[in-house]
């Protein structure tokens, strides 16, 4: 049975993940910040409550010597403008969204050999939207890093990145986003979990756009 | 008012101090090197810019007419042989820190009306950088920073990402896989990046690419990227066999 190591599963898309491999078959270690009680649905896969800004062991000891696939998802956004970020907030998301997974990476590869790593990202990424400044930052840091990793690991260890769209999730609100009408539209973490899932599968990186929020939003509204 | 250029001690920070000091600009030229800032005509802080009072003693040079965040540190070879604090080194000094004090320059409103805030990116954000990782990180975090940085600035404020290649400076011989006559001669000399530089910020223009060959090979990554990267990981990452920190 193949074995898949999941971080930033306590919600959103992580959890939505967690269930698609499951349904899967496929052998889980899920990873999130919460603890197991604070979960809102139990979880029936390995469940390992860590902060991997801070120690990365719990996980690394709770994983098998041979791991398929990683995919490293949690993260972290906050939403207003530039003047509003305290330094307190930069740090958190660099070290959240750049750093902890990166150094995840780094201590992950030896039990990798012929596996794939996939890194969500977000198509916030881009830049140039006023009040994600540095969460886009972020983002796009991590991207620029599994770029230059998948040329250096091509043979050894399959780096994927992997874009999502605004996706109905608990981020948004952790964020500070408003109830803005336009998230109506945001597309269900289960579906984006879905085609995550697929892109991985074919090995293929992915950018789940503005079309790709549509089409769904509008599949959902003929529902 | 005041133009600040950060990692001014050495290669185009220094160059940059220079060529805007012999313009009549007021400039402040920072560095955690103190030796390095000894030699420059113009005003000099000794500052380290990821520390926490970093923002502050800056925004004390208010009103400012121009800040280049040109600080920056690398660290070379393969991505698993880089130590990890060494990783987190180069993103709290090359992402960091231009975040943290140019949210903390807003927030105090220490900018002039028309001020600019420049970025020195790397060319790696248009062909990848294969033996870089965490560098490639730090720099397309920044470009990503100041494209959505323009669109939050008050009106008459700039923002603007400078995308340099190889330069002929300490930096790249300390992090290139070799230092042979022909790839030292391959360089971009500083003065002339310097000056381009100074000539797009003065025309207000968001992303620069200092040079033709810098130009070519951003064109090359966007037109090529696949064999952009190929190239890149024969000629660089294949040769890096040692750390370089």
């Amino acid at each position: 049975m193949p074995h898949v190591l999941i971080t930033g599963a306590s919600d959103g898309i992580g959890r939505a993940l967690v269930n698609v491999y499951a349904e899967q078959g496929w052998a889980i270690t899920a990873t999130g910040r919460r603890p197991r009680e604070a979960l809102e649905n139990p979880m029936t896969c390995p469940y390992v409550p860590c902060d991997l800004t801070e120690d990365m062991a719990p996980v690394l000891d709770a994983l098998p010597p041979r791991l398929d696939l990683a995919i490293l998802n949690a993260g972290l956004g906050k939403v207003g403008p530039p003047e509003a970020h305290s330094a307190e907030d930069i740090a958190q998301m660099i070290a959240l969204n750049v750093t902890a997974p990166l150094l995840l990476a780094q201590k992950l590869m030896p039990r990798m050999e012929g596996g794939a790593m996939a890194f969500i990202g977000s198509t916030a990424a881009r830049g140039a939207h006023r009040d994600f400044s540095v969460y886009a930052a972020t983002k796009a840091a991590l991207a620029g890093a599994t770029r230059s990793l998948a040329l250096e690991w091509q043979g050894r260890v399959q780096v994927l990145t992997l874009h999502p769209g605004p996706t109905a999730t608990g981020m948004h609100d952790k964020a500070g986003l408003g109830n803005l009408a336009a998230r109506r539209l945001f597309t269900a973490p289960d579906i984006v979990a879905e085609t995550l899932a697929g892109a991985i599968a074919r090995g293929k990186n992915r950018r789940l756009g503005p079309g790709y929020m549509l089409r769904h939003a509008l599949r959902g509204a003929r529902r | 008012m005041t133009t600040i250029i950060t990692g001014a001690a050495q290669g185009l920070g220094r160059a940059l101090a220079l060529a805007l000091h012999a313009e009549g600009a007021t400039v402040l030229a920072v560095d955690r090197d103190e030796g390095g800032l000894d030699s420059l005509p113009c005003k000099t802080l000794h500052l380290d810019l990821t520390h926490d009072d970093a923002p502050a003693a800056l925004a004390a040079h208010a009103p400012i007419a121009c800040i280049i965040h040109s600080a920056g540190i690398s660290g070379t070879g393969p991505f698993e042989a880089i130590p990890a604090d060494h990783h987190a080194r180069i993103l709290a000094l090359n992402l960091t820190a231009p975040m943290r004090i140019t949210c903390a320059l807003l927030a105090a409103d220490a900018m002039a009306p028309d001020g600019i805030h420049a970025f020195v990116g790397s060319l790696s954000t248009f062909t990848g950088y294969p033996g870089a990782v965490s560098y490639a990180a730090s720099k397309d975090g920044l470009a990503s920073f100041a494209r959505s940085l323009a669109k939050a600035l008050p009106k008459g404020q700039h923002a603007a990402c400078i995308f340099p290649g190889p330069m002929a400076t300490d930096h790249a011989a300390r992090y290139a896989p070799d230092n042979t006559d022909k790839t030292v001669a391959a360089r971009q000399n500083v003065e002339d990046t310097a000056r381009i530089i100074l000539k797009g910020l003065a025309a207000r223009r968001r992303i620069i690419i200092p040079g033709g060959k810098a130009t070519f090979m951003a064109r090359m990554g966007q037109i090529a990227p696949g064999l952009t990267g190929k190239v890149l990981r024969k000629g660089l990452y294949e040769k890096l066999t040692e750390p370089r920190l």
